[in-house]
């Protein structure tokens, strides 16, 4: 469990090539408050002091919308600064980013922390939380067992292949990241999917497949889950030529394996470059 | 406390009214003489135990200028009344301004303190004549999670309705989940009890709802369920299950939760029952941190 603070966040950030490898997201910050100054209107304290109220009980939602009370008409830096940072342990990023950026407008603000905090934000990891359909499922990406889910995880920029294995269920998905977005994606629950069996080959890149395939007298179907017997299995991608070379992954007595197949279309052949990676999945 | 509240009274008096200042310094402007006087006046009659005239002089004073002192004096008087909820906002608001003062973790300390006064709950529901009126002296209440009332336990009656009525002193809190469980039926409502205050909170329920185990939680939304059986959550409610030791998952929002609940569900008139108490937002993407609190509620046949 490697788990990255907030605090390292900007070290990681600078350049704006945030990480190579998909992680578990970090738990929201400590708070980092500014205080009330005494030239604030009576009005103005009296929300300052709701919000923290509401802060100390939880309730990140009212807090927000108390901290607002604090700066609505009539602007004061540490109040925008208190609501941007209410907002990112509620993890509302784009609300954050918002605020700050009337917090460095302000004559009483810190600019310069006003903008290191801003493009921390704009370069923060790309957010991916995944819930499954059912519990004690696994989480793949990239053809990687990364973690358990539930799970909220940073992916750098760009396309990657999540798969999620429950103890009777599969889904998968692609998700597009770009720095400083979320997503939320519950996979698995749909009737029509087939559950149970021990094997499913994940598909990601650039091959075209329809329908299950049968060879040497058993069948198989990519992107669900099947049955196998237990044994070694060296097989042709849906017919031969369409993979530059066969999926080879053995079936265990016990357990589950997943077979991730990334393709690429490689330039002068006709056929996809195929790289595979089997894992054991304890379900 | 308090002995600390009059040096920071004095001092500020020194500040805010110019008295006393040995250094030359900035006279003050109109509005700090003006809230300085209104300060010495509130002094005067707070030392005469003369709150509400107190109360309201700070307040102006605060009203004209703010400063932390005078918002300490007008939590303290607020103290001094009962008035707890805006005792604490007052603090808060004394901390906001003098984060650093070295009074800071004493305020805290009595915040907390303020916070954990119990407040008195008078549960009140309808007369005889409405048929969702609830038999209190059967009923088991609970305040987020906890046992207030027995079942069997004597109710009174309001004598100008003569509907069921009983006073509890129970846990505070700016808004908690009172269920109220009947051999019969089940109720919930959610009532504000602020600390040290007295508050109505009434109470209907369906005359029958069936089943051995119920299942509530403080997420007012609705959104924090215990899966019964698949493409079955409850998120408040009385429902039926086997008798015997039953799992059930926890689901937030639809997510699924890696806690799961284990429950004796009982057999005959008693019930099992299971209150989830959600801690965080309910806006972040994932499940939040629950705390599960669980009583066996027995009935006589």
């Amino acid at each position: 469990m490697n788990r990255i603070g907030w605090s390292l966040l900007p070290a990681l950030v600078v350049g704006g090539v945030a990480f190579a490898q998909p992680r578990l997201a970090p738990p929201p910050p400590p708070p980092n408050r500014k205080p009330a100054l005494a030239s604030y209107t009576p009005q103005q304290l009296e929300s300052w002091a709701k919000a923290m109220m509401a802060e100390k009980r939880g309730d990140l939602d009212q807090a927000e919308r108390e901290w607002d009370g604090v700066v609505r008409g009539h602007p004061v830096a540490n109040g925008y600064w208190n609501l941007a940072d209410c907002a990112i342990r509620h993890e509302r990023f784009r609300d954050a980013l918002r605020a700050l950026e009337e917090y460095v407008k302000l004559p009483d603000a810190d600019a310069e922390q006003g903008k290191a905090r801003i493009e921390k934000l704009k370069t923060m990891p790309y957010r991916l939380s995944i819930s499954g359909a059912e519990s004690g499922g696994v989480i793949f990406v990239d053809g990687k067992k990364l973690t358990a889910s539930p799970a909220t995880l940073e992916l750098p920029d760009g396309d990657h292949a999540i798969h999620w294995i429950g103890p009777t269920q599969y889904d998968d998905r692609t998700v597009h990241a770009r720095a400083g977005y979320d997503q939320l994606e519950r996979m698995g629950g749909r009737d029509r999917d087939p559950t149970g069996g021990n094997v499913a080959i994940g598909v990601y890149g650039s091959v075209s497949l329809s329908g299950p395939w049968d060879y040497k007298g058993q069948t198989f179907v990519v992107d669900k889950r099947f049955s196998l017997p237990p044994g070694h299995y060296d097989i042709p991608l849906y017919e031969p030529n369409r993979a530059c070379s066969n999926i080879v992954f053995d079936v265990p007595r016990d357990g589950f394996v997943f077979v991730f197949v990334k393709a690429e279309r490689s330039g002068s052949r006709h056929c996809s470059a195929i790289t595979v990676t089997t894992t054991k999945v304890k379900l | 406390m308090r002995a600390l509240v009059v040096v920071a009274m004095v001092a500020s008096l020194a500040l805010v009214g110019g008295v006393a200042i040995a250094q030359p310094r900035k006279a003050p402007d109109k509005f700090a003489k003006a809230a300085g006087d209104a300060f010495k006046a509130a002094l005067a009659a707070d030392e005469a135990n003369d709150l509400p005239t107190a109360l309201g002089l700070y307040q102006k004073a605060f009203a004209i200028s703010p400063h932390p002192s005078t918002a300490y004096n007008i939590a303290d008087v607020f103290r001094r009344q009962g008035k707890l909820t805006d005792a604490i906002e007052y603090f808060e608001i004394f901390l906001a301004l003098s984060p650093s003062s070295k009074d800071a973790k004493d305020v805290e300390v009595l915040i907390a303190k303020m916070w954990a006064t119990p407040a008195v709950l008078e549960l009140e529901s309808g007369p005889p004549s409405d048929p969702r009126s609830v038999d209190l002296a059967s009923a088991y209440v609970l305040v987020n999670g906890e046992i207030v009332k027995r079942a069997g336990e004597p109710a009174g009656f309001d004598p100008r309705t003569n509907a069921p009525r009983v006073e509890l002193q129970v846990p505070a809190g700016l808004e908690q989940t009172v269920d109220v469980i009947t051999p019969l039926s089940f109720g919930s409502v959610r009532c504000r009890l602020p600390p040290g205050e007295k508050r109505d909170c009434d109470i209907r329920m369906e005359p029958r709802i069936d089943g051995s185990l119920v299942v509530s939680s403080n997420d007012e939304r609705g959104d924090v369920d215990l899966r019964i059986a698949p493409k079955q959550d409850v998120s408040r409610g009385r429902v039926k299950v086997p008798a015997g030791r039953q799992r059930f998952e926890v689901r937030d929002r639809s997510l699924e939760c890696p806690t799961s609940v284990t429950v004796d569900v009982p057999k005959g008139n008693d019930v099992a029952y299971v209150f989830i108490e959600a801690q965080g937002t309910w806006f972040y993407q994932r499940c939040r941190a629950y705390k599960v609190k669980q009583h066996k509620l027995t009935f006589k046949e």
